[in-house]
Order: structure tokens, then C-alpha cells, then sequence
């Protein structure tokens, strides 16, 4: 179905873009040219929130129609389930806090200022890719964060320095180590000339979990086995600190924002483009 | 040249038809999914039923031997297997599972006078594997019972239920027993040794 859908969305593109362009004609001028790539994607905008908003819709269905699992008894295949992160392998300590923790992200950005145009760029992240646990009550399973899409809205910690300011120690114990990060540059110097900002996300051991993914069992060298949770065949695989309820929510409105929005672009960004090449 | 006014009523009309196609074959894959999903959770109860049912000769085979005189509650247990093994429906397998449930319920507790049954490893792995898929099937009937009234009641909402009517969709049955076989036994004082 994502394949049909996003199938759809770039037919859609190359239909309007082609359409205008062979039936209109761009007019001279300094602008024309900028003018036309405006509204071009003004419509490519619209078709994108169009195609997002009926994703959304899709793993709204997805997490509203699936039923809880508990783990002792959980099939394989398709599964849905709620409990509280454990170690599986190893414990880590996040790169900027040292906070225990099973699974962190960090992020370290600078605000680059170029005129008109000011914002914030990532210079520096980095994530763990170790499988987490876990634990309904009922039983334990591995989940393989590497393989998911990971969604921790909040961040745990973020501490902005503004530039020419020297960094508190942990800051400056983080840029000296930088160890345990699997991707990311390290081009930071110890007193920024710009504005920078540190920002972590973190499950710890205990935290509330929601995945949604793909149940297997999987052997040890002992033959006992195991249930893990990966990408399998499942429609989406998901993990979040957040509650079903807080999912639902979200997703229930912003995919209904996404189509609206998609519903305004699309005939928009086009008359913006027949307009540029003529055709009105 | 098309006029401006035109071409956005029709660009806006399109773009709302083309929506409403997506939204239909959406909410039509998301029925097929929810009956899908039923006949898999129900296929993951039958899969225990059996496995249970599976247990029950050597459960009576262990006993035997220590519970001689015992034929009452060991003919009750065959006779729930031989029904379980006839239902075919949720609601008569339902039906049969609460009475294998009491059946052995009866049984383990009558196990309890005979010390030498109780204390054979071979008795004690058995019990504990019945237990556990006891336990198993209660959470996947528990599933199985939210995945039916997620479907039943989609197929009675707007505007499911057009596409519903369409598609031949109607009520499946919840696998539970009837009113009359829930006054029955008080299984929980028996089988939790």
C-alpha cells in the first residue's frame, strides 16, 4: 500500500510539472525561473503533506484496530506491546550527562546566522544500536531498536551555551571523550564562536514502552528460546516512550491537518505554476 | 487558457475525489486486516486447545496408576477432551473449554489426596505445563475477544458499515461461554494449587 501511495504522489508530480511546462511557456525576466520553482514547490509541498496525512491515517488504523499482547503468550507475526525497558545486553551511559541509561540519542547544534536566513544545524549526533527489553509483567521480550523507527518526542536534556561562553565540565568532558557513537562528525571547538546547543534523549531501565513490530523466536546455542521483536513483515515497526492514547491523539489530528493541507496546496501550487508558465 | 476560477474548482474537486478513492480503499484494506487478524488470533487459541488437549492422555496415563479408584474424575477429563475435540465454533469450543477447565480443575484438586502422584516429577512437569497453557490461552481468548469487538463494532459505524453491507461482512462470535455455563463451577478455588 506505501509503495501504491508513494507511487501515486510522484506520478501526480511529474503529471503537473510536465503538463505545465510542454502547455505553458515561462516567461523572460530575472524571477521567472525562481518564481516557477516557488510554486513548483509550493505543489511538490502539497502532494508530500497528501501522502503524509493518509500514512499517518494508515498507522493511526494500524494502532487503533491492533489489541495488546501479552508477552508469555505472545504469536508471532504482528504484535502490539506495552511495558517497561530492560537491559538486555548492556547498560550505556548517554555521552553528554552520563545518564543510565538502555537506549540514548544526542544531538549537538550551532546556530549559524547568514543574514536573512538564521538557523539552527546539526553538527554533531550520534545513537545506540544495541536491543533493549522489554517486560509486561508477563514475560520478556528483545526489541531491536536498530531496526526501528524510534520516536522520543521529548527531549531529557538539552542545554543551550551561547557563544564565546565556556562550557560547564560535563560539556567539556563530552567534547575531550565523544566515545560509543555510532555515526557523527566531531569538528567542535572548546569555546564557540557560535551559539550551540546539546540535546539528549534517553530510555532508562523502567521507562514505559510502546512497540509495534514483528514477533519471532529466536534460538540460543542451548536451544532455549526467545521472542524478539524486529521489522519482520510487520506494517510498521515503532517504538515511543509514549502511551497508546498519547498516539492516537496525535496522529488522529495530524493526519486530518496533513490532508487539509494537502487539499489546499495541490490546486494552489499548481495555479501558482500555470500561472507563472502563462496558462491562466 | 483556462480560466483561473475554473481551473481551481476543478483542481480542488480532483484532488478531493482522488482523496476519497484513497480513503475508501483504506478503510477497505482496514476491514480486511481486522478479519484477518480475527481468523490468525483464532487459529493462536486453537493451536493451545490442542496442545492442551494433547496433554490430557498423559496427564491421565501419570494418574492412573495412584488414582485407581478415581474413575468419576477421570472419565469427567476424557469426556471434556472428546468434547473439545467435536467443537467446531468459537462459542462451542468456548463451551467445551469451560468444561475442560472444571474437569481439571477437579482433577488436580482431587490429585491432592494422593501424595505419591503429587510428588512425581513426571505428574509435576505435566501440571506445570497445563498451567501454563492455561495461562496462555485466557491472555490469546482475551485477545481473540477485543480483536472480534474491534470488528464488530467497525462494521456497525459510518460509514464502515456501507462498505461492510458491501463486502458481505456481518458479526463474528466472541469465544465465551453462554450465560448458563458461566453459573457454573468457581474454577479459580480449584486450579490455582
Amino acid at each position: 500500500m506505501s509503495n501504491l501511495r508513494y507511487g501515486a504522489s510522484a506520478a501526480l508530480i511529474i503529471i503537473g510539472i510536465a503538463s505545465t511546462v510542454l502547455l505553458g511557456e515561462l516567461p523572460g525576466g530575472e524571477d521567472a525561473v525562481e518564481n516557477f520553482l516557488f510554486s513548483t514547490l509550493v505543489f511538490i509541498g502539497g502532494v508530500g503533506l497528501f501522502n503524509w496525512g493518509f500514512g499517518r491515517f494508515r498507522r493511526l488504523q494500524l494502532v487503533r484496530d491492533t489489541p495488546t499482547q501479552k508477552i508469555r503468550s505472545m504469536s508471532m507475526g504482528t504484535v502490539e506491546v506495552k511495558g517497561d525497558a530492560g537491559v538486555v545486553s548492556q547498560k550505556f551511559q548517554t555521552p553528554i550527562t552520563n545518564t543510565d541509561c538502555v537506549y540514548y540519542e544526542y544531538k549537538v547544534e550551532e546556530y549559524q546566522s547568514d543574514g536573512d536566513d538564521s538557523h539552527w544545524e546539526t553538527i554533531d549526533n550520534g545513537k545506540t544500536s544495541e536491543p533493549i527489553g522489554v517486560d509486561d509483567g508477563t514475560g520478556a521480550a528483545v526489541v531491536e531498536v536498530s531496526e526501528a523507527e524510534i520516536e522520543l518526542p521529548d527531549e531529557d536534556y538539552q542545554e543551550k551555551l551561547d557563544g564565546g561562553e565556556e562550557p560547564p565540565q560535563h560539556i567539556q568532558e563530552f567534547i575531550d571523550r565523544n566515545e560509543n557513537v555510532e555515526e557523527g562528525n566531531n569538528e567542535m571547538l572548546t569555546i564557540f564562536d557560535n551559539d550551540r546547543r546539546f540535546t539528549e534523549y534517553y530510555i532508562q531501565p523502567g521507562d514505559h514502552l510502546y512497540v509495534f513490530g514483528y514477533a519471532e523466536e529466536e534460538r540460543r546455542e542451548d536451544g532455549t528460546s526467545y521472542p524478539v521483536i524486529k521489522e519482520g513483515q510487520a506494517p510498521m515497526f515503532y517504538v515511543t516512550d509514549k502511551t497508546e492514547e498519547y498516539l492516537r491523539n496525535r496522529w488522529g489530528w495530524t493526519y486530518k491537518a496533513m490532508l487539509l493541507g494537502g487539499i489546499i496546496l495541490i490546486p494552489l501550487g499548481y495555479m501558482l505554476m500555470a500561472g507563472m508558465m502563462g496558462m491562466l | 487558457m483556462v480560466e483561473g476560477t475554473t481551473l481551481l474548482i476543478l483542481l480542488t474537486g480532483g484532488v478531493i475525489f482522488f482523496g476519497l478513492i484513497g480513503y475508501l480503499v483504506m478503510m477497505y484494506n482496514g476491514l480486511v486486516r481486522l478479519r484477518k487478524d480475527i481468523n490468525e488470533a483464532w487459529s493462536n487459541i486453537d493451536v493451545l486447545l490442542k496442545q492442551r488437549s494433547d496433554e490430557i492422555p498423559k496427564l491421565v496415563d501419570a494418574a492412573q496408576e495412584y488414582m485407581d479408584y478415581e474413575q468419576e474424575v477421570m472419565n469427567e477429563i476424557t469426556q471434556a477432551r472428546n468434547k473439545a475435540q467435536k467443537a467446531s465454533s468459537p462459542q462451542a469450543k468456548a463451551e467445551a473449554d469451560k468444561q475442560m477447565r472444571g474437569a481439571l480443575g477437579n482433577f488436580f484438586a482431587v490429585a491432592e489426596d494422593y501424595p505419591n502422584l503429587k510428588s512425581s516429577e513426571q505428574f509435576q512437569q505435566l501440571q506445570q505445563r497445563v498451567s501454563d497453557i492455561e495461562d496462555q490461552i485466557a491472555d490469546r481468548r482475551e485477545f481473540y475477544n477485543q480483536s472480534v469487538n474491534t470488528y464488530n463494532t467497525r462494521i456497525h459505524q459510518i460509514p464502515y458499515n456501507l462498505m461492510a453491507n458491501m463486502m458481505g461482512y456481518s458479526d463474528k462470535e466472541l469465544f465465551e461461554a453462554t450465560e448458563e455455563e458461566k453459573q457454573d463451577v468457581n474454577i479459580s478455588n480449584q486450579f490455582n494449587n
